[in-house]
């Protein structure tokens, strides 16, 4: 009986030019936001490799300097933009894909610009997986708003159950059509998002295959709640015009609204500093307490002081058989390093905040929901470039220490007149960042998973009330 | 066959059937007649079990249609006045549909084509899409329906209505081969004479109760015209009935 119905609405459609129009236009959308995601990827991939090539080239013939020097002449950390970026870019945009990695300094790129960390949870760009986000509800929507009202006006519902159709049949035929349809968007988009992300030129993440499957998992969990949801919805209606209002502007919220406003109102609540105000804090707390004239950092440095002179069991720096500026400069760092720690993980922490108010959105909005498990997934969501930024920081650091410590040892009583040449600089390494697997891509999104799966459940008893109530008007008439 | 026990449903505080008995038998037809409201509609819904009864049975081939409201409409066809059909598919496509829906799915296109030109539609008009029929060719579709779920059972409302004298005696003549060849029939409608010409039983309902239970055979179509009227004569006639 379901297959009947399933099969009879699909026929119905095919000869619905409306329909047909509808689903045409928004898998042109579909193929057009993959061709564009894949043109997208495949540029940022062609210039990071040019960046690299060429940062890697200036580092190297950089001539005779101070390794500390060379540390503020500084080089860049790259993210690559990987292959499910073209499916779904996320935050790709919003923030920096390269990190200046500088001696005692953290850059704050990955986060650029500090202050729209909540615009870059607005993602409305057209991108194939926002295209299924916002297309695929309205395509379920223009479909089943008439699932049971519209049969209800025409006078065919009554003879359906005449005939001993069970409600619920009809609603599961007219769900396995409608899903049918929009399955065939999803898988279609992720199969041509996959058939360009093995692009040459576009590196894979950890567990590409997996995280494609999840990825459809996700869009046939959050399409089904739109189904059941308009099923419902149309079996409570008494006319079908009611059922697409209702219908409508249950899109508007979920899709639009939801979307938008729930990361103002984070924005709002808990707001982020400034990058001017962000950059600033970090120069003055990471080097003034060390730096300053101040009694504090006098005292600080003459304990570094002490600690070396310790160390190498001598009476004065002129003693020390090492370069003590180094030295000094590899304290100084250490300090700031601490100090960053604290400053990062309040800013991160703000991020959480932020991210946690809008989160409390997709209780209107599944939408928001899948957006950040669909980030998680393809790897540009906010988790991801954290783990990015602080995979940069640790290099960073590890590399700033070689530069001083080639200082320190080498340097001998030429303090910053110490300079190393081509060849060391040939001898240091690059920053190769490996992106994390799925399990650690999707720490941050289970409530999300068990938001989506409530919104399901709730849209399966919308779906069932209708199922008990929608058709027993139909029924005494 | 179909049977009513004891049928009594109240909307409310309004009566709409009382206690109506009546048993349909195999190449039976009750035709009911009656004012708009007198129960007639009501009583079809109660078969269908569309609506509960408030007290007693409605049985389709043995079936009480409460207990098993799946199983006693396997072999039931209900037309209504305006049979509603998809108009963006075929007659042969709304018949396979709807032989589908009852459970038949082995009928060949073949046998589909013959139940429609039993029904009096013809390949050609049956290939064509539902949109262009006329009210008639729909009625001939939802018998052609009946034929294919092998109906034995009929619950008829108001299907001569509106329907051209040449269309309703083409539609009679297959109602009157389907009650020959076994069908039950229940029949509400407010045409006397197709009622006689139709009937084994006529029934006269007036404000949910059958007040008048006669034998075609019996009566003249004159004489059923003037005990009809005098039956709604009295005041209550059709007015208080709700919905029916």
């Amino acid at each position: 009986m379901i297959r009947a119905i399933a099969r009879k609405e699909l026929v119905q459609y095919w000869r619905d030019g409306r329909v047909v129009t509808v689903f045409g236009i928004v898998a042109l959308l579909g193929l057009a936001a993959t061709v564009t995601g894949w043109s997208a990827v495949s540029a940022m991939e062609r210039e990071r490799a040019s960046a690299v090539a060429m940062d890697r080239e200036i580092w190297d013939t950089q001539g005779l300097k101070n390794p500390h020097t060379a540390a503020h002449f500084s080089r860049y950390a790259f993210q690559p933009t990987f292959n499910l970026a073209v499916f779904d870019p996320g935050l790709t945009d919003y923030v920096g894909n390269a990190i200046w990695l500088e001696a005692h300094y953290r850059d704050p790129a990955a986060l650029r610009p500090v202050e729209d960390a909540v615009e870059i949870q607005r993602i409305a760009q057209l991108n194939p997986a926002w295209v299924i986000q916002v297309f695929g509800p309205l395509l379920i929507f223009i479909l089943l708003y008439g699932a049971v009202a519209a049969e209800r006006e025409s006078g065919t519902l009554r003879q359906l159950l005449a005939a001993g159709m069970r409600p619920v049949s009809l609603l599961l035929g007219k769900a396995v059509s409608a899903f049918s349809l929009t399955g065939l968007l999803v898988f279609g988009v992720l199969l041509g998002s996959a058939f360009l992300m093995s692009a040459e030129g576009i590196e894979r993440l950890p567990d590409t295959g997996l995280r494609t499957a999840a990825l459809a998992a996700l869009y046939l969990v959050y399409l089904a709640i739109f189904v059941f949801l308009a099923l419902g919805v149309s079996a409570l209606s008494s006319r079908s015009r009611t059922a697409l209002a209702g219908l409508m502007g249950i899109w508007i919220v979920a899709t639009i609204l939801g979307p938008r406003i729930g990361p103002d109102v984070a924005g709002a609540l808990a707001p982020a500093p400034s990058a001017p105000e962000f950059a600033a804090r970090l120069d003055q707390e990471g080097a003034d307490p060390f730096w300053g004239a101040g009694e504090e950092a006098v005292q600080r440095r003459q304990r570094v002081m002490d600690a070396a002179l310790a160390e190498y069991g001598v009476e004065t720096v002129e003693e020390l058989p090492i370069n003590y500026d180094g030295y000094l400069l590899q304290a100084s760092e250490e300090f700031a390093n601490g100090v960053f720690d604290t400053m990062y993980a309040e800013l991160w922490g703000g991020y959480e905040r932020q991210h946690a108010i809008a989160r409390g959105f997709a209780l209107v909005s599944p939408t928001i929901a899948a957006q950040n498990v669909s980030m998680a997934l393809a790897g540009t969501g906010l988790h991801a470039y954290r783990h990015f930024a602080d995979e940069a920081e640790e290099f960073r650091r590890e590399f700033v220490l070689l530069l001083n410590q080639e200082m320190i040892d080498h340097g001998g009583a030429d303090g910053y007149a110490y300079v190393s040449g081509n060849g060391f600089w040939r001898q240091n390494p690059d920053f190769e960042y490996a992106a994390p697997g799925i399990g650690e891509a999707v720490r941050g999104v289970w409530a999300d998973v068990i938001i989506l799966l409530l919104w399901l459940a709730i849209a399966i008893a919308v779906a069932a009330l209708g199922v008990r109530r929608g058709f027993l008007g139909e029924m005494a008439a | 066959m179909l049977e009513a026990r004891d049928l009594t449903k109240f909307f409310g505080e309004v009566r709409a059937l009382n206690a109506l008995s009546v048993r349909i038998g195999a190449g039976e037809s009750l035709c009911l007649l009656g004012a708009n409201g007198a129960g007639k509609t009501t009583t079809i819904n109660l078969f269908l079990a569309f609506v509960e009864p408030t007290s007693g049975s409605a049985l389709v081939n043995g079936h009480d249609v409460q207990l098993d409201p799946i199983g006693s409409k396997r072999h039931l066809a209900y037309i209504p006045e305006q049979v509603a059909l998809y108009p963006s598919l075929t007659g042969l496509e709304n018949l396979e549909f709807l032989a589908e829906l009852s459970g038949h799915r082995d009928h060949r296109t073949d046998d589909l084509l013959g139940f429609l030109e039993r029904a009096g539609l013809d390949a050609p008009a049956a290939l064509r899409r539902v949109a262009g029929y006329s009210k008639g060719m729909r009625q001939k579709v939802a018998i052609a329906a009946a034929l294919a779920r092998r109906a034995s059972a009929f619950l008829l409302d108001e299907p001569l209505s509106g329907l051209d004298p040449a269309a309703a005696n083409e539609f009679t003549e297959v109602l009157a081969d389907l009650r020959r060849d076994g069908a039950a029939i229940l029949l509400a409608t407010h045409d006397i004479f197709r009622a006689m010409e139709l009937g084994t039983t006529i029934g006269i309902m007036k404000s949910g109760e059958l007040v008048e239970r006669l034998d075609p055979g019996s009566v003249t179509g004159a004489e059923l015209e003037k005990i009809y009227l005098e039956s709604m004569r009295g005041g209550a006639a059709g007015a208080g009935g709700g919905p029916a």
